[in-house]
């Protein structure tokens, strides 16, 4: 073996170990039959396989919305990479289930009046094929916030409403709260999405208004066909009086002041109806005898799913709750619609903690599949989008197979991987998971001394750098409490407003292609329907 | 508006000890049941001396709120403060609190269990960690100070000097001080109080606009999230 070959080896074996060591997966290692040739076959197939694509211009008999809270491209990617690696491969080759999908497009993510949007407005253009404002639920840009008397004159009706009126069923399925932007855009109208629940109103409000109204009580009282078949997610607070104890945390009760039990209003008003609040209720639950399930399982958001075995009462995953809202909603032979929000994606990059939404990321991508698994994709169009965007980048030149969540190793001049991290100009190294801004900014803040900052981590207080950059040689970056380093100090990371993609699969779903405003969408689902 | 205010920030600042004391969210596992903490209102002043070729000192004033699972912070201004409460199922909560606008950021286990590991209610209702006193410091007798019998210890964890007196009965420090190789941080009770005399109680989270960790990111409209969330860089650190 010349001196040559011996260095590289001895670089490749230590970068290895450092891989393996630090960051728990193994760097540098390509697949196996990754060859010139598999490249180019794999490639010229693609293309044959596009050709044959069907591109097929039946009507949808269902429709499913999947959207991830916050999920933009660089999500996508990470977690794609993150889930291989976790499965034992380098990970960049690896597809999440809707990239799979034979369609995809761009949508333009900004509201009415913002450049950077945010979900109440975003949901409201895909829902209503209207662009809005931001905060504003299925209402239109002239709509004034917090105005429900304006709200009340310009609403927009709702594809979910639509289906209703034509006698399909709907469902409406969030590991959010219910009453949340996102999952409300479906059903409620209303001019301020923090409205979740009766003391959020404004004293004064007209309620015969129904834009006037809370949004957990615009679910139970859904005017439309026979009303809502699922509804499950979290939010059990929004639902329940405040003198009415939660019965999953001890001490802690509803929100509501107008003394209703809007659950109880559920069972009472729906046939066949069931309330469930935990996991052994919801696997109690029978598809075949139940019409209408109302599944509340926190009084707030649901557990992310990194946290949910840890969950008091436990509750079902995403794909749990997928895979049970389908089989009540496929009993209706006209059909159903059905939006699925994997909601907490968005939270953790608000909390800069890119494990879990990468790992929420990842529960979507199962739940997906689960759909694709039950329906039958000739008459179900099934699209899958986020709502916008997050700060969130993959930099730096890591070595194929670097753990994702990990430190930068580098390639050597020769191609082959380095035998330490990559470093920057202090000589410190450096993670590949980033965000622009939020918690993760590593001077002190009130809550945490200076250096690298863990979840959750809000500081109302920061300090200057006064250090450098913390050195995390020796900081385990694939913790799932570990806050990947953000530029700007803010206590919440933001939104961004690059587009985001939109796959689809399904009869109609090739409507969608190119560069599209985000209220495309809906009218891609509606034409599907054959509306 | 202006949100924050000078004194706040100072405030805030000040806090960061507390929490290096009381609050450190990479917390040990809970060792042992906890045992009863006598109700009371106490006040702190806390201390930090930052060397340097200049010293610099920060002093704050705490009042601490302690009832059956229940324990808070509240500065003595009245800007804000903290509050942990442990229910009957064990679940611990803590909320943040911003008194002057009546806001207050409600953390849920979920988020605390993300950490990875259990929050010390036995630290966080009597300030230090109960191993410092059974056995990692050196008992060193009784002592008076200021006016109060307390239990001396000393000791080094981590490399830190440790200096505490212990009010045993009341299961509180009387002084609590850290010296460490660029500062010193130093707690001391002022006042004590068991009965209505308290100057201050509990605070009733159902009179402040609750929301919820998690939702601030998407309050990008709520004035109070958005100062909150712009924090500018501290230039205003106590100099």
């Amino acid at each position: 073996m010349s001196m040559r070959k011996l260095s590289l080896s001895i670089g490749f074996v230590t970068a290895l170990a450092i891989a393996s060591q630090a960051q728990g997966f193994v760097g540098g290692v390509q697949p196996e039959n990754e060859t010139p040739q598999l490249w180019f076959d794999q490639g010229e197939q693609t293309v044959i396989d596009n050709f044959r694509t069907p591109r097929p211009i039946q009507r949808a008999k269902n429709v499913i919305l999947f959207v991830g809270d916050g999920m933009g491209i660089s999500t996508v990617t990470a977690a794609r990479i993150l889930e291989g690696q976790l499965n034992a491969q380098s990970g960049e080759e690896n597809k999440l289930s809707f990239e799979t999908f034979p369609y995809v497009g761009l949508s333009k993510v900004y509201n009415t009046n913002q450049q950077t949007p945010d979900s109440a407005g975003t949901m409201t253009a895909m829902m209503t094929g209207v662009k809005t404002k931001a905060g504003l639920i299925a209402v239109n840009q002239n709509t004034i916030r917090k105005d429900c008397d304006s709200a009340f004159t310009n609403q927009l009706k709702t594809l979910l409403e639509m289906a209703e009126e034509k006698g399909k069923s709907t469902g409406v399925v969030s590991t959010a709260r219910l009453t949340h932007a996102t999952p409300a855009s479906t059903f409620a109208h209303g001019p301020e999405r923090n409205w979740e629940n009766d003391s959020d109103i404004p004293a004064g409000a007209d309620l015969s208004k129904n834009t006037c109204r809370d949004i957990a009580r615009q679910l139970i009282e859904f005017p439309w066909g026979d009303g809502i078949e699922v509804a499950m997610g979290g939010g059990r607070r929004e639902f329940l009086p405040e003198t009415f104890a939660d019965p999953e945390d001890a001490g802690s009760f509803g929100q509501r002041t107008d003394g209703r039990n809007l659950p109880t209003e559920w069972l009472a008003t729906l046939p066949n109806s069931d309330y469930v609040w935990n996991q052994a209720q919801f696997n109690a639950v029978n598809p075949a005898t139940t019409d209408h399930l109302l599944g509340l399982f926190e009084r707030s958001h649901m557990e992310y799913e990194f946290d949910r075995p840890g969950d008091t009462g436990g509750e079902p995953s995403l794909t749990d709750m997928t895979e049970k809202a389908i089989q009540i909603l496929q009993k209706n032979r006209r059909g159903f619609f059905l939006h699925v929000e994997s909601g907490r994606i968005d939270h953790g990059h608000h909390a800069g903690n890119a494990y879990r939404s990468l790992t929420d990321t990842i529960e979507f991508s199962k739940a997906i599949q689960k759909a694709v698994d039950m329906v039958n994709l000739r008459d179900t169009l099934i699209l899958v989008t986020a709502d916008h965007s997050h700060v969130f980048t993959i930099a730096g030149y890591p070595t194929r197979g670097n753990s994702i969540l990990g430190k930068v190793i580098g390639n050597d001049g020769t191609g082959a991987p380095e035998a330490s991290f990559s470093t920057d100009s202090l000589g410190l190294p450096y993670t590949t998971l980033g965000y622009q801004n939020g918690p993760g900014y590593t001077g002190a803040s009130d809550t945490q001394i200076e250096g690298p900052k863990s979840f959750p981590h809000f500081g109302d207080g920061y300090l200057g750098i006064t250090a450098g950059r913390p050195d995390l040689t020796g900081v385990d970056t694939t913790d799932p409490a570990f806050l990947q380093e953000a530029a700007v100090p803010l206590g919440s990371e933001t939104h961004a407003a690059e587009d985001v993609a939109v796959y689809g699969v399904g009869p109609r779903a090739h409507l969608f292609e190119g560069v599209q405003e985000q209220n495309v969408i809906y009218h891609v689902m509606r034409k599907a329907f054959g509306w | 508006m202006k949100i924050f205010s000078w004194k706040m920030l100072f405030s805030a600042l000040i806090s960061i000890s507390i929490s290096l004391l009381l609050l450190e969210l990479t917390v040990q596992a809970e060792q042992k049941t906890a045992k009863e903490f006598p109700s009371l209102v106490a006040q702190f002043e806390s201390t930090i001396i930052q060397k340097g070729p200049k010293d610099t000192t920060q002093t704050g004033s705490w009042y601490f709120l302690r009832s059956p699972g229940r324990a808070e912070l509240k500065d003595v201004q009245g800007y804000g403060g903290e509050l942990w409460k442990k229910e009957a199922d064990g679940q611990i909560y803590y909320t943040r609190l911003f008194h002057k606008h009546k806001q207050a950021i409600e953390y849920f286990p979920g988020d605390l269990l993300a950490l990875e590991t259990k929050v010390d209610w036995i630290k966080i209702n009597q300030m230090i960690e109960d191993e410092l006193i059974q056995g990692k410091l050196k008992h060193l007798g009784q002592v008076t100070h200021e006016g109060r019998q307390g239990e001396r210890y000393e000791g080094e964890m981590d490399g830190v000097k440790i200096e505490l007196i212990w009010l045993k009965d009341k299961r509180l420090p009387l002084k609590y001080a850290q010296y460490h190789w660029d500062k010193s941080i130093t707690l001391k009770l002022k006042q004590i109080w068991t009965g209505d005399e308290a100057p201050v109680q509990h605070t009733d989270v159902k009179d402040y606009s609750r929301n919820d960790f998690s939702d601030i990111g998407d309050m990008e409209a709520d004035p109070f999230m958005k100062h909150l969330a712009q924090q500018s860089l501290g230039h205003h650190h106590g100099h």
